[in-house]
């Protein structure tokens, strides 16, 4: 039986090792574009965040091509938005689709993830095949996550950047083929070594960023990340802690420790997506990074709310920090004009010298 | 042998600026004039403007800026491609470098840049909204039916403080209209709307930010008498227009081409920039499910460059291709 999910960056490649592992499939998401996110803001309520407008997009073009059965992973934490259970507001939005079905994986322990896959593909579905489900699908987010991140780092560290894009691009050919936790482990060995022979420039890196935010932005927004990742490529040294990974990985256990690490600046009951954005930047400057910069959806709540706070915590330690907020449009060009100034401002404090 | 020059363009979405810098950083030549939705006449206009000193003078390098830098940079053949930001503080500091915080308002960008010690140590631009930028006073002056350019006077001329929501363009205009009904004097409703306009800008970009004196002024919008006297009262604080601030963008990218060291330019001679019959066009690539929209400049019926694409397939093709890491970074 086929499926179809949204995609944030790769984490359908994960979503799909799950379903396979049940003997079903997935449907690969229409990449985002401008044209997805026309689509998402035609059919989304107008204050919906930009990251809730591209998943609907992706849905609308999918559902128009035939496709009904909706598979989706939320995360486990105190979410206030989409990664939270959104089955019933898609159920409504949706309802013009006949048989359009939303089927939100997981459930927050064993026992909530196996009455969440027996009410989907039935009754039959047995303790082992959900244990060996999760274990791929947490496999494959562990790995994803990892390749995103040192790949990201060897475009700045490498000498050849070509030879990262190509090993990426053969990693996420291969954690997707494989099929079992055995077969990830030696995916993973065989990336670590790929990626240990790349050959390294000789100078450091010129600046290191820290970047923190919505992680639906970070990790779906393809455009966004090339234009980011692009600065990888120029010696700057970028690096993020969050993403899908953290969403899907998260508890109230592991939450606990940066919570009470962000304690003096968040307020009651922030959501895990603040959570991480907080402690991330603590840890950043805590290290010495050089620069912070908050990329986040426009309209999203979270995000929004924490950006005061990101700049207490960069004016406390004399860093500079750049919020961008991306609405409903691209816009790369007003992105990219940012992001240069921002790495002109950091380079000149930095040497301590006049611009250029 | 001819006497050097350093050419700065800076091609806004309103406004397209050109400036002629000599050896001493003097500025020998600016024009400033309005887009109109033609990028590239307007940069063929703007270097027609500056022609005497190009014609009696050796260009040793030429820098563009703006959000049309790029278009602009590959047909005239900059050595330089920088962003505004970069470029206004630049500049700023050149005349002021005491400077402290400046303030930009240009057609559809507001920004504000925050100086130490001749060091930029922050800045922010408006966001998703344009209620706080020059826009806002086209707008105005569009629904008042005077030139924007008199809006300062008008504005000078008020006698009794009239409020104008500027939160929003669009609310500012319906609240124009009801006073308009209300019968309140132009000179009192445009005072007012200068005020709306600084306190949208401070409350967007300049939230948060320590704004100390001096404080130097920048962008087209500075030449309005009524935001500038808005922001002196807002701030409590002195508000210096420096001599080019309606170049100030053109000005800095000139600065930042010459202070390259680099004593010779790939710039292409004007009369073949302004013969040439380039144009970009743009295509979705067919290549993969991203569909990256792809920029094509054409001239003599030849493809002379790509800019675009996030693969990197489209860098190598064209002879003068624009790659991205090749131009954005001044500082690179």
């Amino acid at each position: 039986m086929n499926h179809f999910t949204f995609s944030w960056g790769t984490n359908h490649i994960a979503v799909r090792g799950l379903l396979r592992t049940l003997g079903h499939d997935l449907a690969v998401p229409p990449r985002i574009s401008p044209a997805i996110a026309e689509r998402g803001i035609a059919c989304a309520h107008p204050f919906l965040c930009f990251s809730g407008k591209l998943v609907l997009g992706q849905l609308a073009a999918q559902l128009e091509d035939g496709e009904r059965r909706l598979a989706f992973m939320s995360s486990l934490g105190p979410e206030a938005c989409r990664c939270a259970d959104t089955s019933d507001y898609l159920q409504s939005l949706f309802s013009d689709y006949g048989g359009f079905s939303a089927h939100r994986l997981g459930g927050g322990n064993f026992a909530g993830a196996l009455v969440n896959l027996r009410s989907h593909f039935g009754p039959q579905v047995r303790r082992r095949q959900c244990f060996k489900a999760y274990a791929v699908f947490y496999g494959k987010v562990d790995l994803l996550y990892k390749v995103d991140k040192r790949c990201t780092r060897l475009r700045c560290l490498s000498s050849v950047p070509e030879q990262v894009r190509e090993l990426e691009r053969e990693a996420l050919e291969r954690v997707d083929r494989a099929s079992g936790p055995f077969a990830l482990w030696r995916v993973s060995r065989w990336f670590d070594r790929a990626a240990a022979r790349l050959p390294l420039r000789e100078e450091p890196p010129s600046l290191r960023i820290g970047i923190v935010g919505g992680e639906h932005i970070l990790s779906e927004l393809d455009s966004i990340m090339a234009v980011i990742k692009g600065m990888a490529e120029r010696g700057i040294l970028l690096d993020w802690r969050s993403g899908f990974r953290m969403l899907a990985r998260s508890t109230e256990k592991t939450l606990a420790p940066l919570k009470d690490r962000c304690r003096q600046y968040l307020q009651e009951a922030p959501s895990t997506s603040e959570i991480f954005s907080c402690a991330h930047a603590l840890d950043f400057v805590s290290e010495g990074y050089d620069g912070l910069l908050h990329i986040y959806a426009f309209g999203c709540m979270p995000q929004t709310a924490l950006k005061p706070i990101l700049q207490r915590i960069a004016k406390g330690a004399g860093v500079p920090l750049l919020s961008l907020s991306i609405g409903d449009r691209f816009a790369e060009e007003g992105l990219e004009g940012r992001l240069e100034a921002f790495i002109d401002l950091l380079d000149a404090r930095k040497s301590q010298g006049v611009l250029t | 042998m001819k006497k050097p020059v350093w050419i700065g363009i800076d091609v806004g979405s309103i406004t397209c600026k050109v400036l002629a810098l000599d050896e001493s950083e003097r500025v020998l030549a600016s024009t400033y004039r309005r887009t109109r939705g033609r990028v590239v006449d307007a940069a063929k206009e703007g270097l027609a403007a500056v022609g005497d000193v190009l014609a009696n003078r050796r260009v040793a390098g030429c820098a563009t800026t703006g959000s049309a830098r790029r278009f602009v940079g590959t047909l005239v053949g900059a050595d330089v491609v920088t962003n505004e930001i970069t470029a206004h503080a630049r500049a700023a500091l050149a005349l002021h470098p005491n400077a402290r915080t400046l303030l930009e308002i240009g057609g559809e960008d507001s920004k504000i840049i925050l100086l130490r010690d001749g060091v930029p140590v922050d800045f922010a631009m408006n966001a998703v909204c344009a209620a706080g930028t020059g826009a806002f006073l086209d707008q105005l002056a569009g629904r008042l039916g005077v030139p924007v350019e008199k809006l300062g006077d008008l504005a000078n001329a008020s006698t009794e403080e009239v409020a104008i929501a500027g939160r929003c363009t669009v609310f500012a205009e319906s609240d124009i209209i009801f006073k308009q009904q209300a019968g309140h004097r132009i000179e009192d409703i445009v005072a007012g709307a200068c005020r709306a306009l600084v306190r949208n800008y401070l409350n967007d970009v300049g939230k948060g930010k320590r704004i100390e004196p001096p404080v130097v002024f920048l962008g087209g919008v500075a030449a309005n008498a009524g935001i500038r006297t808005a922001f002196a009262d807002a701030l409590d604080l002195p508000v210096t227009v420096p001599e080019h601030y309606r170049v100030m963008g053109a000005f800095g990218a000139a600065l930042i081409a010459k202070r390259r060291g680099v004593d010779g330019s790939n710039m292409r001679p004007v009369d073949e920039i302004q013969a040439s019959d380039f144009r970009p066009e743009t295509f979705a690539c067919p290549h993969c499910a991203n569909a990256c929209e792809v920029v094509r400049f054409v001239e003599a019926g030849h493809v002379v460059a790509h800019l675009g694409g996030r693969c990197g397939r489209w860098s190598g093709s064209g002879k003068g291709t624009v790659e991205r890491s090749s131009l954005v970074l001044t500082s690179a």
